[in-house]
C-alpha cells in the first residue's frame, strides 16, 4: 500500500509535465512573489525527470518497506519540479536547496557512505548554492527584482561577475574540473540505485541552470563580450572548461577499477561535453546538448540500474572480482552492451545523433581546436565502454559469488528492458526526438529549430542519416553473426576449467589473476601527459584547504579559555585600549 | 473594575506568581502554573497585537516625580514580549511533559524562570534607564542561580564564573548610566536621548564604550564572549535554551534599541558594530567546527548566530533589520529545539561528544530527525523559516549595494555547514557506538513541545507573509527615533 502510494509519488513529474495549465503565484514577503510556469526548456528537463523518477523509484520498492527513503524521495522530486517550475530565481534557489539536502539525507542511507563522502557533497552543494544566491543578490542589486529575465543596458564587469558567479555555481553541479572532488565520491558511495538519480537527473540540473544563463542577456552570451570566430566569447571559456573536464575525466574512468567509479567519471566526462556544446550557444549545438542531455539521462539510469543489479547479486562492484556473467545476468549483459554502445556515441542507437549535432556545431562555429579536443575525448571513451562490457561478463569468473549469481530481480529489469527499449525507438526515430522534444525548447529559446523532414530521418545542413536504415543494417548483421556463432558453436573448442591453459610452459593456479580486466588500464599511467593527470588529483588542494581551516579554528579556539579573570582582563584592556586611542586621535 | 490596559501586566504577572510559589507547591500545581502563566502571557501579547499596531501603548507610575516607572510598548517591544513568553511557555511546557530532572521541577527553579521571564521583559519594556539596570540585575541574578541548580561540580563552577562575568558587566553598564545622569540629571531613555547631543563628544564615547563593553559581555560579543561555551556547558539544557532563547535576545534588544534611540545619527555606531557582529560570527563558526561536545558547538553556534543578527541589526535599514527581528525570532526557536533536543539526548546518553553519539537516530529517530531540521533552518536552507530570514537580511544588504557582508554571511553558513552536517553524518552513521544509561523508550510527550516548533518553523518558512507586517513595523518602531521621542515627550 505504502509503495504503491510512494510509486505515484514518483509519477508526479509526468503529471505535472501533462497537467499544467497556467502560471501560479505565491506571495513570500516583502514584494518577493513566486512565479512558477512550465517554460518549454523547463518541459524538457521535466519529461527527463518524469521518465527517470519512477525507472529509479522501482528497484527501491525491493525488499522491506523504508518510509524515510520513501519521504526524502518525494522531497527531493518536489524540489525539483520545483525548481524547474521557477520563474524566478527565489523559486528556483528554493528548489535547488530542496534538490541538494534531501538527496543529501538520501545519501546518508548508504551503509557505505563515510564522513568525507558525505562532507564533500554537502559543502560543494551548498558552495554551489551560495553562489547561486550571491549571483541572485548581485542580480537584485542591479535590477530590484529577481525574475529570470534579460536585463538591458549592463556593464562589461557586472556582466562577467554575473556570468562568474551563475556559472561556477552550475559548473560545480555538473562536477567540470577542478570541482567535481564530490562526484566519484558520491556517485561510488551512494545507494545503488540512487547513483542512477544522481547522474541521470541531478547533474542535469546543473546544465538546466546553465541553459538559463544566456537568458540572463538580451543576445546571449555573445553579449558579454562580443564572438570569437563564430560564436561567443564567453562561451568559448566555458566550452574549454567543458573539452578540457570531458578530456580529463576520461582517462580518470579508464583508469578505475571499481564499476561505480568508473561510471562517475564517465558521467563528468558526457556531461563535459554537453557543457561545451552548451558554450558555442547555436541552434544546431544547443539541439546537440538537448540531445545528449536525454541520451546520457537513458543510458546512465540504464547502466547504473544494471549495475546496481549485478552489486546486487554478487556483492561485488570491482571489475577483478566479476567475470562470465553473461550467461548468468543476460538481461543485465544486454543492458550494459545498449548502454555503452550509446555512451560511446556510436551508431545505430541515439548517441551517436547527439555527438553528431555537438560535432557539426562546433565546426559550424569554426570552433576546430575544440572539435579535435572532443573528439579525442570521445574516442578514448571507448575503451572505458569496452572495459564496462568485458570486466563483468566475459572472461572468467574471479570470486565464488560470481559464479553463481543469478539473474537480477524483475524491480530492476523493468526499467532495464524499458530503457533499452526507448534508446534502440530513439536510435531508429532520431528524427521524432528533434521534432518532438528538442524543437519546442529552440523556438522557446528564440532560436531556429532544426526540423526533421520524417521521424527517422536525422537532417541538417551538414548531411544527416536515415534511422531505419541504420538501425535496419546493423540488425542484420548482428543476426548474421549471432546465427553464425551459435552454428558453429557445436565445432569450437570447450574448456573443461578456466585453469585449464597454460602459458609460457606455466600452469596457472587459483591465485593467478587469470581476469583480463585485473589491471586494465594501468599502462595508460605510462604515457606521458596522461599518466602526468592520472598521478595528480585535486584532493590534496581541498584536504589542504580543510587542514588550514581547521588550524585556524584551533588557534582562534584557544582565545576561548576557562579563567575569568582572563575574560574579565581582556574586556577591561580593549575598554582601556580603545579610549586611549581614541583620545589620542581625538575623533 | 475593569481590566485595565497596561504592559505592567508582562512584568507583575510573572512576578506575582513567583512570590506565591508557597501556594503552588501546596496544592501540588507547580509546574501547570509555570506553563500556563506563560502561556497566557503568550495569548495576552499577541491579543493587544491590533491595539499597539494602531498606537504604542505607554504606562507611567508615578512614585515622587520626577521618579516613576514608565514602560513603553510598542510594534518591536511586543515582538520580543511575545517571544519571550512563547520561550518560557515551550520550556516550562517541556519541563512539565518532558519529565526533566527534579531540581527543575522545584520551587527554586520555578520562582528563577519566572523572575528571568519577567526581568527580560521589563528589560525589553521600560523607558527609563534605572529601571533598566534593575531589570538586568534581576535577570542576571536569576541567570546565576540558574546555572547553579544543578549543585554539581561543574554546574556550581559555571555558576561561579558566570557571577563574576556578569558582574562586572553590570559594574560598566552601572558606570554609563550614572555618567549619563550626571551628565544630564535625566533618567528617562527619551528625554536622555534629547539631551544626549549636548554632552562633550569625549563623555560620549566613554559613556559609549561603557555601554557598549557591558551589553557586549550580556549580549555575547566578541572580544567578550570568551565565558559562553563555558556557562551554557555547565548549565541544564533547558535553562541554556532559555539563555540563548531569551537572555541574549533582551540584551541585543537593549544594546540597539539605546543605540537607535540616544544617537542622533546611528551610521556612528554603525561601523563599530557591524564589524563587532561580522568579526563575532566568522570567528564563533570557525571555533565550532572543532567541538566535540553537542552543547559546546551549539553554544559557538549561537555565538555565530547573534553575530548575524548584530551585523544585520547595526546596519539600521528597514529591511535588513526586519529580517533581522525574524531571524531573531527564528534563532529562538531553533535554539529552543536543539537545546531542548540536547536535554532529552543527555538523558539517554551518558554524554554529548560526538564519539559517544554514532548512529544515534536507530534508538532516538525522532530526535534525529528533529536534529536534522533544525539544523536545516539555522543554516537557512528552504523551505524553513531560518531561510527567509537570512535571505532578508541578505537582500537588505543587496538592495544597498554592500557587499562585504553578504560573501562573510555565506562564507559563514558554508563553515556551519560543515559542522553541522557533521553531527548529522554522526546521527546517521551506520555503526553504533552509544550506549545508552537509560532505555524507557521515547515517550511522545517529550516531544510535543519540540514538534510544536518544528511544525511552526515549517509554517514560517512557507508562509512568512504572516508576519510581515509585524516586522517591518516593528523594524520601524525600532529605527523610528522621532516617533518615539514625540510619543513620550510630545
Amino acid at each position: 500500500m505504502l509503495k504503491l502510494l510512494f510509486l505515484s509519488l514518483a509519477l508526479t513529474p509526468a503529471a505535472t509535465l501533462f497537467t499544467w495549465n497556467g502560471a501560479v503565484a505565491w506571495p513570500l514577503f516583502d514584494g518577493i512573489t513566486l512565479l512558477f510556469d512550465l517554460t518549454p526548456l523547463a518541459a524538457f528537463f521535466m519529461a527527463l525527470l518524469a521518465i527517470g523518477a519512477p525507472f529509479v523509484a522501482l528497484p527501491m520498492l525491493r525488499g522491506k518497506s523504508d518510509e524515510p527513503t520513501y519521504a526524502l524521495y518525494a522531497v527531493l522530486l518536489l524540489g525539483m519540479q520545483l525548481l524547474l517550475l521557477a520563474g524566478d530565481f527565489i523559486g528556483f534557489f528554493i528548489g535547488w536547496e530542496m534538490m541538494t539536502w534531501s538527496s543529501y539525507l538520501l545519501l546518508l542511507r548508504s551503509p557505505r557512505i563515510d564522513l568525507e563522502g558525505a562532507q564533500s557533497y554537502i559543502l560543494f552543494n551548498l558552495a554551489s548554492a551560495f553562489l547561486l544566491l550571491a549571483g541572485m543578490l548581485f542580480l537584485y542589486s542591479i535590477t530590484d527584482d529577481f525574475r529570470i529575465q534579460a536585463i538591458d543596458g549592463l556593464l562589461t564587469p557586472d556582466k562577467w561577475a554575473l556570468f562568474t558567479l551563475f556559472g561556477l555555481a552550475f559548473l560545480i553541479k555538473v562536477g567540470a574540473l577542478p570541482l567535481h572532488l564530490w562526484v566519484p565520491r558520491s556517485y561510488d558511495q551512494a545507494p545503488d540505485v540512487f547513483s542512477a538519480f544522481l547522474s541521470a537527473l541531478m547533474s542535469k540540473m546543473g546544465i538546466y541552470g546553465l541553459m538559463l544563463l544566456p537568458l540572463l542577456f538580451p543576445d546571449g552570451l555573445s553579449e558579454i563580450s562580443g564572438r570569437f570566430l563564430n560564436g561567443p566569447v564567453a562561451g568559448y571559456v566555458l566550452a574549454w572548461i567543458g573539452v578540457i573536464t570531458s578530456i580529463i575525466a576520461t582517462f580518470k574512468a579508464i583508469a578505475q577499477e571499481d564499476m561505480k567509479r568508473l561510471l562517475a567519471y564517465s558521467s563528468i566526462a558526457q556531461v563535459g561535453y554537453i557543457v561545451t556544446a552548451l558554450g558555442v550557444g547555436s541552434s544546431l549545438a544547443i539541439g546537440g546538448a538537448l540531445f545528449q542531455a536525454l541520451v546520457h539521462t537513458l543510458v546512465k539510469l540504464l547502466l547504473f540500474i544494471t549495475i546496481a543489479g549485478i552489486i546486487l547479486q554478487t556483492g561485488h562492484r570491482r571489475f577483478t572480482d566479476l567475470g562470465q556473467l553473461i550467461s548468468r545476468m543476460p538481461i543485465s549483459f544486454f543492458g550494459v552492451l545498449i548502454g555503452i554502445i550509446g555512451l560511446a556515441g556510436m551508431p545505430p542507437l541515439p548517441g551517436f545523433a547527439a555527438k553528431y549535432l555537438m560535432y557539426i556545431g562546433l565546426i559550424d562555429a569554426h570552433w576546430l581546436l575544440l572539435l579535435a579536443a572532443l573528439i579525442l575525448s570521445s574516442t578514448a571513451s571507448f575503451v572505458y565502454c569496452y572495459k564496462l562490457i568485458y570486466g563483468p561478463f566475459l572472461g572468467h569468473a574471479n570470486s565464488p559469488e560470481a559464479k553463481i549469481a543469478t539473474e537480477a530481480p524483475w524491480h530492476y529489469l523493468v526499467p532495464q528492458i524499458l530503457l533499452m527499449g526507448m534508446l534502440v525507438a530513439l536510435g531508429i526515430f532520431p528524427g521524432w526526438a528533434i521534432e518532438v522534444l528538442i524543437d519546442p525548447v529552440l523556438i522557446g529559446l528564440g532560436m531556429t529549430p532544426i526540423g526533421a523532414p520524417a521521424w527517422s530521418v536525422l537532417a541538417t545542413s551538414y548531411g544527416g542519416y536515415d534511422g531505419i536504415a541504420v538501425m535496419g543494417v546493423f540488425a542484420t548483421i548482428f543476426v548474421l553473426i549471432t546465427a553464425l556463432f551459435f552454428l558453429g558453436r557445436g565445432r569450437m573448442h570447450r574448456a573443461t576449467s578456466s585453469y585449464d591453459l597454460s602459458f609460457c610452459g606455466e600452469v596457472p593456479t587459483a591465485a593467478t589473476p587469470l581476469h583480463y580486466g585485473a589491471g586494465m588500464g594501468r599502462e595508460l599511467r605510462r604515457v606521458p601527459l596522461i599518466g602526468w593527470i592520472l598521478r595528480h588529483t585535486t584532493i590534496n588542494f581541498y584536504s589542504g584547504l580543510m587542514h588550514q581551516t581547521q588550524a585556524t579554528a584551533g588557534m582562534i579556539g584557544t582565545l576561548y579559555g576557562s579563567n575569568p579573570q582572563v575574560w574579565i582582563l581582556f574586556a577591561v584592556l580593549i575598554f582601556a585600549l580603545t579610549l586611549t586611542v581614541q583620545m589620542l586621535t581625538g575623533a | 473594575m475593569t481590566f485595565h490596559f497596561t504592559p505592567v501586566w508582562f512584568i507583575a504577572i510573572p512576578l506575582l506568581l513567583a512570590f506565591l510559589a508557597p501556594l503552588w507547591v501546596r496544592w501540588r500545581v507547580l509546574m501547570p502554573v509555570l506553563f500556563s502563566a506563560q502561556f497566557a502571557l503568550f495569548a495576552l501579547a499577541l491579543s493587544w497585537l491590533p491595539t499597539v499596531r494602531i498606537a504604542p501603548v505607554l504606562e507611567t507610575i508615578v512614585i515622587a516625580p520626577p521618579l516613576g516607572i514608565h514602560l513603553h510598548l510598542d510594534t518591536v517591544a511586543l515582538l520580543f514580549v511575545t517571544l519571550f513568553s512563547f520561550a518560557g511557555a515551550v520550556v516550562s511546557g517541556f519541563i512539565w511533559l518532558g519529565n526533566s530532572a527534579p531540581h527543575l521541577r522545584d520551587r527554586p527553579a520555578f520562582i528563577l524562570i519566572l523572575l528571568l521571564i519577567a526581568g527580560s521583559n521589563g528589560m525589553v519594556l521600560t523607558g527609563d534607564i534605572f529601571n533598566l539596570y534593575v531589570f538586568i540585575e534581576i535577570v542576571g541574578v536569576s541567570a546565576y542561580a540558574l546555572a547553579a541548580l544543578r549543585r554539581d561540580k561543574t554546574a556550581l563552577e559555571g555558576g561561579l564564573k558566570y557571577l563574576i562575568v556578569g558582574s562586572v558587566a553590570a559594574i560598566f553598564i552601572l558606570f554609563a548610566i550614572v555618567l549619563l545622569y550626571l551628565q544630564t540629571g535625566q533618567l528617562n531613555i527619551a528625554a536622555l536621548a534629547r539631551a544626549f547631543a549636548d554632552i562633550p563628544a569625549q563623555m560620549q564615547l566613554l559613556i559609549g564604550l561603557l555601554m557598549l563593553i557591558g551589553l557586549g559581555i550580556k549580549a555575547e560579543l566578541f572580544p567578550f564572549n570568551f565565558w559562553v561555551p563555558d556557562i551554557y556547558r555547565g548549565s541544564d539544557s533547558e535553562i541554556t535554551a532559555l539563555y540563548s532563547g531569551v537572555l541574549v535576545k533582551a540584551f541585543l534588544f537593549v544594546l540597539f534599541h539605546l543605540t537607535f534611540i540616544l544617537l542622533a545619527d546611528p551610521t556612528v555606531a554603525r561601523n563599530w558594530l557591524m564589524a563587532l557582529g561580522a568579526i563575532t560570527m566568522i570567528v564563533a563558526e570557525l571555533v565550532a567546527l572543532r567541538q566535540q561536545d553537542l552543547r559546546r558547538m551549539l553554544a559557538y553556534s549561537s555565538l555565530g548566530q547573534v553575530g548575524l543578527i548584530t551585523l544585520a541589526l547595526a546596519f539600521a535599514s528597514e529591511m535588513t533589520t526586519a529580517g533581522a527581528l525574524f531571524h531573531v525570532i527564528n534563532h529562538t526557536l531553533i535554539k529552543l529545539l536543539l537545546f531542548l533536543l540536547a536535554a532529552l539526548m543527555l538523558r539517554q546518553f551518558a554524554s554529548l561528544k560526538l564519539a559517544d553519539l554514532q548512529g544515534l537516530s536507530r534508538t532516538m529517530p525522532i530526535a534525529a530527525g528533529l536534529f536534522v531540521l533544525a539544523a536545516l533552518a539555522v543554516l537557512g536552507l528552504p523551505p524553513l523559516s531560518g531561510f527567509v530570514s537570512k535571505l532578508w537580511i541578505l537582500k537588505g544588504f543587496s538592495a544597498a549595494q554592500t557587499f562585504w557582508p553578504i560573501a562573510l554571511i555565506l562564507i559563514a553558513a558554508l563553515i556551519e555547514a560543515g559542522y553541522y552536517f557533521r553531527w548529522i553524518r554522526t546521527f546517521y552513521a551506520p555503526t553504533s557506538t552509544s550506549t545508552r544509561i537509560q532505555s524507557d523508550g521515547e515517550r511522545i510527550l517529550n516531544y510535543a513541545p519540540l514538534l510544536l516548533i518544528a511544525g511552526l518553523l515549517i509554517v514560517l518558512g512557507v508562509m512568512p507573509f504572516l508576519l510581515e507586517d509585524w516586522l517591518t513595523q516593528a523594524a520601524q518602531a525600532l529605527l523610528g527615533r522621532e516617533a518615539l521621542l514625540n510619543a513620550v515627550l510630545g
